[in-house]
């Protein structure tokens, strides 16, 4: 999905909670709970210290939210509120800060062995490729014109109107197919989310 | 349910409608295995992006929401008239009344701006309505607390006790707001979470309120349009975002730093008290 759908996507999001529905930041700490606990567990290395400033970081930016006028990706706006939290935290607990930050946009792919520390245990990281590997074979398996629809999405970032011209067929059979492939993966993680 | 789970499929995508997405939140609410959908459908993207991150079965989410409980709430019942009028009859920090000035003086810009090409030099193109600060009305002047007020046509000082200005000035302004047609007729039904009322003057020809969270205020004018036509629509000034709304034979002006679409609502949320 491009950066630019993401964006939108929250911004619908954001503004609800502006608008005073805080259903709708429920929805936002559980899309990015895990990248904001993996992003602060690079600064603060204990998981269960790390989950206490993620929920913290949380709360700032509801609290913030209402000051937010979309001038940046969310994201990158929770990023910052997220990292100042991890570091307030640190300078709290008489800990030195690192001296690197994490780029926002190299959260994902920061090497291991650079001086921010990575949280991620042996288990966890079979737990995650195992989960990786049942949605991709997940997807693998889908008909192809739903995993047709499902990739143009998320890797390509088309619009449902871009790919209902590229699979010449209306925009509402685009959006069925997409959510029919989510459903048959959902379907698969779930008992491995579950426990 | 499965409706519900293809509108949360199609918001990930931001292909949703105002409507639609309403409806889902509200959905969600009421049915909370939609909101682990959501989580579970944005794990499987990431899965699929190879972007899974560590701890993937934590779920914080519990905790934050049960924090953000104990988060000031807006409550549609706030705009209660009693208390309200209790309420405005509490002595105003210095602080309130500087923010609530403000406010009031972001009010006077928004008219300007919103309806500057509305009004010419001449005195029937000027506009019916008032607001403090600006004018020397005599009405209005009576309203402002802490300003000076005119003397009151046929006023003498008492025999024995030789009321000061002061005090005068207050007796005035009782009786302007206990007279009956001077009761709040407008009110807003809906306002950002955080912010309450904190001044609610009646004017002559319409009402002004002012709402704050501590931190950041905006007001809400209400004003008789009577011949005048003055254009609905958004401006910006000195860091004001100003939004004026038509409501039947009355006008709405909403002015304050919040977000434009913030503003809009509340403008659109601007009602008659019956």
């Amino acid at each position: 999905m491009s950066n630019e759908s993401q964006a939108a996507s929250d911004q619908v999001l954001v503004k609800r909670v502006q608008a005073g529905e805080k259903q709708a930041f429920d929805l936002l700490v559980k899309q990015y709970q895990h990248k904001i606990i993996g992003l602060i567990g690079r600064y603060v290395y204990d998981p269960h210290e790390a989950m206490d400033v993620a929920q913290e970081a949380f709360i700032k930016a509801y609290r913030a939210l209402p000051g937010f006028r979309g001038d940046s990706a969310f994201y990158t706006w929770l990023y910052r509120i997220a990292i100042n939290t991890a570091k307030n935290h640190l300078v709290s607990r008489s800990r030195r800060p690192p001296d690197v930050d994490v780029d926002v946009d190299d959260a994902h792919y920061i090497d291991t062995d650079s001086e921010l520390r990575d949280l991620e245990s042996p288990e966890s990281a079979l737990y995650r490729d195992e989960l990786e590997r049942v949605v991709k074979s997940t997807l693998d398996r889908l008909p192809e014109d739903l995993r047709v629809a499902l990739t143009l999405r998320e890797f390509e970032g088309m619009s449902y109107e871009d790919i209902a011209n590229v699979m010449d067929c209306p925009v509402g059979t685009v959006r069925s197919r997409i959510f029919r492939a989510r459903e048959a993966i959902d379907k698969e993680i779930a008992p491995l989310l579950a426990n | 349910m499965q409706k519900a789970n293809d509108s949360i499929s199609a918001l990930m995508d931001g292909e949703v409608g105002e409507f639609e997405l309403r409806r889902t939140l509200e959905q969600i609410a009421e049915t909370p295995e939609l909101a682990q959908q959501w989580r579970r459908y944005h794990i499987a993207r990431a899965g699929l992006k190879g972007e899974a991150q560590a701890g993937l079965q934590l779920d914080i989410s519990a905790g934050v929401m049960s924090a953000l409980e104990q988060e000031p709430t807006y409550h549609p019942s706030l705009y209660d008239r009693e208390p309200t009028q209790a309420k405005r009859q509490k002595p105003v920090s210095r602080w309130w009344r500087s923010v609530s000035s403000m406010a009031v003086a972001a009010s006077v810009t928004a008219a300007v701006i919103l309806g500057a090409g509305n009004f010419a030099d001449s005195p029937s193109q000027t506009p019916n309505f008032y607001l403090p600060g600006g004018s020397s009305n005599g009405d209005l002047m009576r309203t402002n607390l802490g300003r000076s007020a005119t003397p009151l046509a046929g006023y003498e000082s008492p025999d024995v006790i030789r009321m000061s200005d002061g005090l005068k000035k207050y007796i005035d302004q009782h009786q302007h707001l206990v007279a009956a047609q001077q009761v709040p007729q407008w009110s807003t039904r809906w306002m950002p979470e955080g912010y309450s009322i904190i001044r609610h003057e009646l004017l002559p020809h319409g009402e002004v309120m002012v709402f704050a969270n501590g931190r950041d205020a905006f007001s809400v004018s209400v004003e008789e349009l009577g011949h005048q036509s003055l254009p609905e629509g958004v401006a910006q000034a000195d860091g004001y975002i100003a939004v004026g709304k038509r409501r039947g034979d009355h006008f709405v002006t909403v002015v304050g730093d919040v977000p434009l679409m913030i503003a809009d609502r509340i403008a659109s949320a601007v009602q008659p008290e019956n």
